[in-house]
């Protein structure tokens, strides 16, 4: 009966304000970058819910880390390809 | 923390600020659950775990453990704010009791009824501080209401220190020329 | 008079003691009957203590019944012993149970300040638009009530009810409205807001005609209804708003209450005797139950339909429990004073995580299948007994 904790969104978005400033101090560039980072954490949220970790912060982290890896992986795979396609 | 030095002493110090000083009695719940037990009686359904585990965190990596050792108990209604504090056995662990007036700014409890309760839970307060630090953070009542001011009033008179926080007004910028705008 | 059935729609605490009871019968009439009715409510304390409130209560003109019980509270282990207090007078206790309270504020208080609907339904099961029998004699004095029908039927019989819907043509707060808009069966009626006389003769005239058994309005608590009752007196053609001729309206104050840790502004209420008003701007889930919803509200929590379409579910379970309190003969506190069980910061990350929805992957997708559950959540909350009032194990997984 009544707000136990925040939602993990609520604590998401309290994260991502906590960077502002650091956002702020960034070439536009990589303030798209980091944008993508944390729109690859959004992507979790519901996993980072179930996690119920004390710092929610170090599973926005590893979610970014995720989307960054599966990225690699799906680069990995179109450079396979090209590669099979020039060598045949 | 600059208005209070750790370790505390087993007194009655009562905090006011616009919002009930909350993100600092969090500071001081972490600080407190690195060496002991505490109890929070959360008198507003302030208590945010997650500002807490931040700073807990930056002191050590046994986080759980000490989340562990704050014991939380929310109050929806000055009856159990008041109930809660009778029952409280006088020991070593500190509390910190967040917003405790907000159940007793409830417009539906008459001010007299307030007051009395109030009265309860100081006797209470004093007497579980002579045993541990019992700290307790207020905001005063919203405008409408001048006449539950007086229940703010007697907490502060009950403690053995009070501090009043101000809200932070809003910096003057500087004309670009220096003179007056 | 002869023997009645029909669906309950009304009733209340009169001046004089006992209940008015108000039944749509089966004849179509609307009858208004008198029930005797005895309020028991309980003190709890020292002994000296109530020694103190045994003579004040002797000495009081309102004379209630007064004996030593035990009785049950769901909080204390064992009996508690307990001063009992009944009245005939439904009406003047309320008045009674403050004044003690302020006298002895020490004492707690059991069974003291409960909805007259639920004390009703848990000793005679009724609940609103109950089917009922009801015998009583010449002096419209019932002798006898049965409940037909439960609470949990799925589909009862609907109850025949007369609507009369009224709403000034905007919203007040944003322009002054010219029209009242009257409907009723499909009819509407347009009254000018400007001519005040013939708007009054021509209401009355409605009122009368249609004796509606519900009203329901738009801006009907804080605008409509306190100016047509101004227009009224102003005029001195007072509107017949409530059915019962000796009384007038409710009116409950505005105000606002602390809940969880939020201050909800609540806006005034007019509520009315022998008939039933709903403003759709002051309640609380109009716009997702509608009357329908409102009325299986009521049947269910037994709160009155006026209250039942105004107030949380969370009030309404509450009313459930008082009811299944009364009825199982356990004392129901007056204050909400039992409070949590202290939890560890860590248990409190541990436990609140909620349901696991997986979020969708974004993008465009073909072949697209879909799996609907009908009434997912009703069903696991039914198959998992899951209820805010369900007991809890000591520790979760255990």
């Amino acid at each position: 009966m009544g707000r136990t904790l925040p939602s993990i969104t609520q604590a998401y978005m309290q994260e991502q304000a906590a960077f502002a400033r650091f956002r702020r101090a960034l070439r536009r560039a990589d303030q798209l970058a980091l944008d993508d980072l944390f729109a690859a954490a959004r992507q979790h949220l519901s996993a980072a819910a179930y996690a119920a970790h004390a710092l929610p912060m170090e599973t926005f982290l590893l979610s970014m880390l995720l989307e960054e890896h599966k990225e690699v992986l799906r680069l990995r795979r179109e450079l396979d390809e090209l590669r099979g396609a020039l060598n045949a | 923390m600059d208005a209070l030095t750790l370790p505390l002493n087993n007194q009655l110090l009562v905090m006011t600020a616009p919002h009930a000083a909350v993100p600092m009695m969090l500071e001081l719940a972490a600080r407190l659950a690195l060496t002991g037990d505490l109890r929070v009686l959360d008198g507003g359904n302030r208590f945010n775990v997650y500002p807490v585990a931040r700073s807990v965190r930056r002191y050590t990596a046994e986080l759980t453990s000490a989340l562990a050792r704050i014991h939380l108990a929310r109050a929806f209604t000055c009856y159990q704010a008041s109930a809660m504090l009778a029952e409280m056995p006088a020991d070593a662990r500190p509390l910190l009791a967040i917003d405790l007036l907000a159940t007793f700014y409830d417009e539906s409890v008459r001010v007299d009824e307030s007051r009395r309760l109030l009265a309860g839970c100081i006797t209470h307060l004093q007497r579980l501080s002579q045993t541990a630090p019992v700290v307790v953070s207020a905001k005063p009542p919203a405008a409408p209401f001048p006449e539950r001011r007086v229940l703010l009033e007697t907490l502060q008179e009950a403690a053995a220190g009070a501090w009043q926080l101000e809200a932070l007004s809003a910096p003057q910028s500087p004309t670009l020329w220096g003179m007056e705008a | 008079m002869p023997d009645l059935t029909g669906w309950l729609l009304d009733l209340y605490e009169e001046e004089s003691g006992g209940l008015a009871l108000w039944l749509i019968g089966d004849d179509g009439g609307r009858h208004r009957l008198r029930q005797d009715f005895s309020i028991t409510f309980y003190a709890a304390g020292p002994n000296a203590q109530l020694k103190a409130l045994w003579a004040w209560l002797k000495r009081h003109p309102l004379k209630p019944r007064l004996s030593r019980d035990q009785k049950r509270d769901i909080l204390q282990d064992g009996l508690t012993t307990v001063l009992k207090i009944e009245t005939e007078n439904a009406f003047r206790q309320p008045q009674l149970f403050q004044e003690m309270a302020r006298q002895f504020p020490e004492l707690d208080y059991y069974d003291a300040d409960l909805g007259i609907t639920l004390r009703h339904m848990a000793r005679f099961g009724t609940f609103p638009l109950a089917r009922c029998y009801a015998r009583a004699d010449e002096s419209r004095l019932v002798s006898e009530l049965r409940v037909l029908d439960s609470a949990w039927d799925l589909d009862p019989p609907r109850a025949p009810l007369r609507v009369l819907s009224l709403r000034p043509d905007c919203d007040p707060a944003h322009a002054e409205p010219q029209t009242l808009i009257a409907a009723h069966e499909g009819r509407e009626y347009h009254f000018s807001l400007e001519y005040e006389r013939p708007l009054l003769i021509n209401l009355r005239a409605l009122l009368t005609r249609l004796d509606p058994d519900m009203l329901l309005t738009a801006y009907g608590d804080t605008w409509l209804l306190p100016r047509l009752m101004e227009l009224g007196t102003r005029h001195n053609l007072p509107l017949p708003l409530s059915r019962d001729p000796q009384r007038g309206v409710m009116h409950k104050k505005e105000g606002s209450y602390f809940s969880y840790g939020q201050i909800i502004y609540r806006g005034q209420q007019i509520l009315l005797y022998g008939r039933c008003h709903i403003d759709g701007r002051n309640a609380m889930m109009w716009q997702d139950y509608d009357l329908d919803g409102a009325l299986e509200n009521a049947r269910i929590t037994g709160l009155p339909i006026q209250t039942a379409a105004r107030v949380s579910p969370g009030t309404g379970i509450s009313s459930m429990q008082i009811t299944t309190a009364l009825r199982n003969d356990i004392l129901v506190p007056w204050r909400k004073q039992a409070a949590e069980k202290p939890k560890t910061a860590a248990d409190l990350i541990r436990y609140d995580q909620g349901g696991l929805v997986y979020q969708p992957i974004t993008g465009l997708h073909f072949d697209v299948g879909m799996i609907d559950f009908i009434s997912m959540y009703p069903s696991i909350m039914v198959r998992s007994n899951i209820s805010p009032e369900t007991p809890f194990p000591d520790r979760l997984g255990s």
